[in-house]
């Protein structure tokens, strides 16, 4: 039994074989279900060489536009036994075929399954739910030769009977022992395995919609955290200047007070000057503060990339300055200007530089690249020479709820990932324990030139 | 009792010279400077208290906080920063802060926290 992914990739599996990971885009059933909700297989060789056949039901996500489907996988030995369970004489044979003439379960006299039948001429078209008798030639023996097709399957079920019966016996015969036994039977396994498989799939189904539930919560919260880190970074910033003011005010009331107006009249000047300059230092906070919320709002604009990575720095300067870490630049000289959603790609920017912040103990380097790499392409990367990430961790990195930091929420660099893909881009890191992480993104230029091609 | 002795360490050069101004004019002995290496110099003339801002350029202000402590535990610092993080605040006062303003601050609430914290230093 297992579960397939929207993408045919079998992400959880239970059974005797290494079914897990196993791609089944290609296959016939996969296409199947882009249309169906249920769907039974002709019995199959597949990746395992035995006779089997699958039921797969499908549950799509009511959030996203993805679905999961649940695939179970019987060895025909299932319907051997049920086909056992008719009442026949031995030299009788009930056996299943498809609608291809193949052999579904082995057969007495006709093969073994998955063979061609080979007394296709007697067949013809079946119409749901028509019984169809006729008299045949077998070995020299006159018979009589039944079949019906299955309901919710791809089988037709065929039995011959020996002529010792009477014809007169046949159909009761066959609407009694075979219909009743054999037909609804499997139509009864298949109900009761749907309705299994079906209970089964809603609770994975629920616990999939928890967890995007429980995504969505935290990215919120990782949303209020780096707003909590940029207000605490601005306000500190704003709170120098202002404290600046407030002693300059402060000292001019003070002269006041217990001196002169007219000895300090020089002093003053100087004071006022210095209030000015204050203001116009928080000023220049606020007002790059207010262009950086505006742009979170508008979806695409044309930007220097240069310019967008030097504006998420300065939002970040003191912590840099704090941890004496050294910041390297080479930019591709004159680059096109790119035509993205600034605001995000400027969080993605923000989260790879923090991180490279945070891997880097004390005094390191920070080194940011851009670079043209055709002529729709532009590469940006973000290389730190901090601690660097252990070779079993680097894969995972990217997963939701995945840290490697002791406060870390495990969300940023999903959310990043998330982010450049939308921005039609990659993002790809290597790293190297004890020597440093390079993290390499690569946006479109234009994403109107990208869909053209 | 005699006013306090304070050394002002802050990068901000305008805000030190200011608020060392303003002290001396209400008769406090005070001295300011914007470097770290510097202040150890200022500490050698026994202050009885440190003003310290946390967000020093070359060096983590709470480190500065262990240095004055390990030099001579009976400096009474306080921390006058423009972060409001409650994690920094805590730390401070887990390594020996007096206590914790945060800039801009009313001279009045400096100097009673100024002369409160060297009560405590003469009564140790």
């Amino acid at each position: 039994m297992g579960i397939v992914n929207s993408e045919g990739i079998q992400t959880l599996y239970i059974g005797p074989y290494k079914l897990k990971d196993k791609d089944y885009s290609q296959t016939e059933w996969f296409k199947e279900m882009t249309l169906k909700n249920i769907y039974v297989t002709d019995v199959f060789l597949g990746y395992r060489k035995i006779p089997h056949f699958s039921i797969i039901i499908k549950k799509e996500s009511k959030y996203q536009e993805k679905f999961w489907l649940l695939k179970v996988s019987l060895n025909i030995d299932v319907l051997q036994k049920l086909l056992a369970n008719i009442n026949l004489s031995h030299e009788d044979d009930a056996f299943l075929i498809n609608k291809e003439y193949i052999l579904q379960t082995n057969s007495k006299y006709f093969g073994q399954a998955l063979e061609s039948l080979r007394i296709k001429d007697f067949l013809v078209y079946l119409s749901k739910n028509d019984i169809v008798i006729n008299k045949f030639n077998l070995n020299n023996k006159i018979g009589w030769l039944s079949y019906a097709t299955i309901n919710h399957t791809p089988w037709i079920l065929v039995v011959t009977i020996s002529s010792t019966m009477p014809y007169k016996k046949i159909p009761s015969f066959f609407t009694k022992e075979v219909t009743l036994i054999s037909i609804f039977s499997i139509v009864i396994t298949f109900i009761f395995i749907t309705k299994i498989i079906n209970s089964l799939v809603n609770r994975v189904h629920k616990a999939d919609h928890e967890r995007e539930i429980a995504i969505a919560n935290a990215e919120h919260a990782d949303k209020l955290a780096s707003i909590g880190r940029l207000a605490a970074g601005v306000a500190h910033e704003i709170n120098n200047p202002l404290a600046i003011i407030n002693e300059k005010a402060g000292l001019m009331k003070d002269l006041l007070l217990f001196g002169q107006l007219s000895e300090n009249k020089e002093k003053f000047i100087q004071f006022i000057n210095s209030i000015q300059h204050s203001v116009a230092r928080s000023r220049a906070i606020t007002h790059r503060l207010l262009s950086f919320s505006k742009r979170i709002d508008r979806a695409r604009e044309e930007f220097d990339i240069n310019e967008a990575i030097q504006e998420v720095v300065g939002f970040i300067e003191k912590e840099i300055q704090t941890k004496g870490i050294n910041m390297l630049y080479d930019l591709q000289t004159n680059p096109p200007k790119i035509v993205t959603d600034k605001g995000q790609l400027q969080q993605v920017l923000l989260n790879l530089i923090n991180n490279a912040i945070d891997a880097i103990s004390k005094e390191g380097t920070i080194e940011i690249k851009t670079k043209l790499i055709d002529s729709n392409h532009i590469e940006i990367s973000i290389k730190d020479n901090g601690v660097g990430i252990p070779k079993d961790k680097l894969k995972h990195i990217f997963e939701p709820f995945y840290t490697t930091k002791k406060k870390g929420t495990g969300l940023g660099l999903y959310i990043s990932y998330g982010i450049i893909k939308k921005l039609g881009g990659n993002i790809n890191v290597s790293s190297e324990e004890g020597k440093g992480t390079i993290f390499t993104i690569s946006i479109p230029i234009n994403p109107e030139l990208e869909k053209i091609k | 009792m005699r006013k306090a002795k304070i050394l002002i360490i802050d990068d901000e050069a305008e805000f030190v010279s200011t608020l060392t101004e303003r002290l001396i004019i209400r008769g406090y002995t005070a001295n300011g400077t914007t470097n770290f290496k510097e202040s150890l110099e200022f500490l050698k003339q026994k202050p009885d208290i440190v003003i310290l801002d946390l967000g020093l350029p070359e060096i983590d202000g709470l480190e500065v906080l262990k240095e004055i402590k390990n030099f001579d535990s009976s400096i009474q610092v306080i921390i006058l920063s423009g972060y409001g993080d409650y994690d920094k605040i805590n730390k401070s006062l887990n390594l020996g802060a007096y206590d914790y303003l945060l800039k801009p601050v009313d001279i009045e609430d400096l100097l009673s926290k100024i002369d409160s914290a060297k009560l405590k230093k003469e009564g140790q």
